[in-house]
């Protein structure tokens, strides 16, 4: 059951128009990312759904109740900014407990809440401290208690990582997961780092130029972008325009391409907006001599531990190749195959 | 170590050292003065009979009164004009770096230049006595320079000093971040409760420096309260003066102590009260009101 629905949003600042047509359903309990380049409105939406922002037009709807005109102190939501906003005059403590006081829950009831929050994010020894004196880890700890400790019907996430080093990013990540799923929130989640969404959400809102490019499960977006942007913003892609098209038996199409005539498999009919074919660079099968072989020389190799990146030239066209074998060298020829079924077609934008 | 201490006290003493000893200096003489030694005229002899002629005249106990009461509400005048006007300006809007530059104007313009201008505004036949008649509010011109209840001077002190309470007021308003309001009302805190819980916390040390500063320079004022104040009473600074006029060095000097030890209590009082009634949860707060309640009814 959808918990929230927004409805057509539209938003501009002057003349610069930020969303058009924004439509969107997230289901309770579901975790929803907003992945996007910057200022593709993923941050609007969210200040929309909080009250921050009102739209020019469209309408949100939480459990069915329009709150379009509601202010964010009465919609049952929290957020978890990307600076953390922890008032610094209080302790974590009294961070935690200000929406309890604001929300005037009572003071049982509080202390159940604030306990079991506190149990749940293991932050029993910070409670007295100011947040100067936390890591940016317990700063976010105490961030998402602030948030989720009165119980909210969704959960705002505002790039909550950005400001964390690598590797608290991932730990910091999962503790997110782990948080929204032990106390069943729906969550929103606005991100630019593909990775970060791809690894959290139950879908991904993929958004370009404020609006929605695809929406899917991660695996699907990844597997099938359907525009070029999907495809080159989320993971890396090997990109080819092309020109022809000739169908050839059991759903087989072959394209001229800059780097070649490659043969796709297509269940679909191809249509005039699909004018690129892609591939993902750990699709490369090196070495094997197969169908859409591929020649080309070796311009650079970067060795990632588990893998080889390199840098193929075909025609003077550049591509990339992933590969778990060893032992290449620059300026090497190499070749190389794609299965029809790992090549798609993508629609412009 | 002790070289290290050693190190740090000889790169302190050419800024601080040379502060220190010019007011610890100064604070010596006075106080000795005060009891009868390091005399400027005759022989060093311990006494307190300055003091107790002091703690005598009513004059002393009215110019106490007085400069505490020109101290106490120049400050607070001052600080509620500025901090609703700090409010206003803390987002940029078009004309607020002009209306912000204009308000700050008083800070250019020196204390008894001001004095001066105001005198011919509120002179007898000043720009508002004219302005009265013009208007027929008034046959007479009404007295208002040098009237008994120093209007005049504090209407001056807060013009000179709103200014400086605006500039520090507005810059920790400033550094608040939305993000921080935004948070608080996310979280469901009422415009009211924004102000209370988060605002006025935030802008407690800007207060008390703003306030700390106000009331000492307030608390001594001379010239305001020369040009313009009541001609019945004194402020300490006036009483110092005078006595100082009639070569009375040691009742002056008492004077300047009283001066000295009132406007540090007065400092720590303002900062202690501002605190109190501010810092989360201040007084003000509903959180503590509602602790306050619970107490009241025996509520848990």
């Amino acid at each position: 059951m959808s918990i929230l629905k927004i409805k057509n949003l539209f938003k501009s600042y002057g003349k610069i128009e930020v969303l058009k047509n924004f439509s969107l359903d997230i289901d309770s309990t579901e975790f929803v990312s907003l992945l996007g380049p910057s200022g593709c409105g993923k941050t609007t939406v969210l200040k929309i759904i909080s009250g921050f922002i009102s739209p020019d037009k469209g309408t949100v709807f939480i459990e069915d109740i329009d709150v379009s005109n509601t202010p964010p102190e009465k919609r049952n939501t929290a957020m978890c900014f990307q600076s953390y906003a922890l008032f610094p005059h209080l302790t974590a403590e009294d961070n935690i407990k200000f929406g309890l006081y604001e929300k005037k829950i009572s003071k049982n009831k509080s202390k159940d809440l604030f306990e079991e929050a506190i149990e749940h994010l293991s932050l029993s020894q910070e409670l007295g401290k100011y947040p100067n004196e936390l890591s940016g880890g317990q700063q976010q700890r105490v961030a998402l208690g602030r948030a989720l400790v009165t119980r909210p019907k969704i959960i705002l996430f505002d790039e909550p990582l950005s400001n964390l080093d690598a590797i608290l990013r991932g730990t910091v990540r999962n503790e997110i997961k782990r948080i929204q799923s032990e106390f069943k929130l729906t969550a929103i989640y606005v991100t630019h780092d593909q990775s970060e969404a791809l690894s959290i959400s139950d879908r991904v809102v993929l958004m370009k130029e404020g609006e929605i490019n695809q929406i899917d499960t991660p695996e699907k977006i990844y597997d099938n972008p359907i525009s070029y942007f999907s495809a080159s913003f989320v993971g890396i892609s090997n990109i080819h325009h092309f020109k022809n098209s000739k169908k050839l038996e059991n759903n087989f199409i072959e394209v001229d391409t800059n780097v070649g005539k490659l043969k796709l498999l297509y269940k679909n009919n191809l249509t005039d907006k699909n004018i690129y074919v892609s591939w993902r660079p750990e699709n490369a099968e090196v070495g094997e001599q197969r169908e859409n072989t591929l020649f080309g020389r070796i311009k650079s190799i970067a060795f990632q531990g588990a893998f080889t990146e390199m840098e193929v030239e075909i025609k003077n066209i550049k591509i990339k190749i992933i590969t778990q074998k060893r032992g290449f060298k620059i300026n090497e020829e190499i070749k190389f195959g794609i299965k029809p079924e790992n090549l798609l077609f993508l629609e412009k934008s | 170590m002790f070289a290290k201490y050693l190190f740090i006290i000889l790169c302190l003493i050419p800024g601080l050292g040379i502060i220190l000893a010019l007011i610890g200096f100064v604070t010596y003489i006075v106080i000795m003065q005060s009891i009868g030694l390091n005399n400027l005229f005759g022989e060093d002899e311990f006494t307190i009979k300055y003091w107790d002629k002091l703690f005598a005249r009513k004059s002393y106990k009215r110019s106490v009164q007085y400069s505490l009461y020109i101290g106490t509400f120049s400050t607070i005048f001052s600080i509620l004009i500025a901090y609703p006007i700090a409010l206003w300006l803390r987002k940029p809007f078009r004309g607020s770096l002009l209306i912000s530059s204009i308000l700050k104007a008083p800070l250019l313009v020196h204390g008894l230049v001001a004095a001066f201008l105001f005198l011919n505004v509120i002179e007898y036949h000043g720009l508002v006595n004219q302005l009265l008649q013009y208007l027929n509010f008034t046959d007479q011109p009404i007295r208002m320079r040098n009237d008994r209840n120093a209007f005049g001077v504090l209407f001056l002190q807060t013009w000179k000093n709103m200014p400086f309470a605006l500039l520090l007021l507005a810059g920790a308003l400033q550094s608040i971040s939305d993000d921080t309001l935004d948070a608080a009302r996310d979280l469901g805190a009422s415009l009211y409760r924004r102000f209370i819980d988060i605002i006025i916390p935030l802008t407690i040390s800007a207060m008390t420096a703003a306030a700390i500063i106000i009331f000492i320079g307030a608390f001594a004022d001379f010239t305001f309260q020369k040009l313009a104040g009541p001609r019945n009473t004194f402020s300490l600074s006036q009483l110092m003066v005078e006595y100082r006029g009639r070569s009375k060095w040691n009742e002056a000097a008492t004077v300047g102590v009283t001066l000295i030890v009132l406007s540090f209590f007065g400092a720590v009082l303002v900062a202690f009260i501002i605190n109190k009634l501010f810092k989360y949860p201040g007084w003000f707060s509903p959180v503590k009101m509602k602790n306050i309640q619970s107490i009241i009814t025996g509520q848990k």
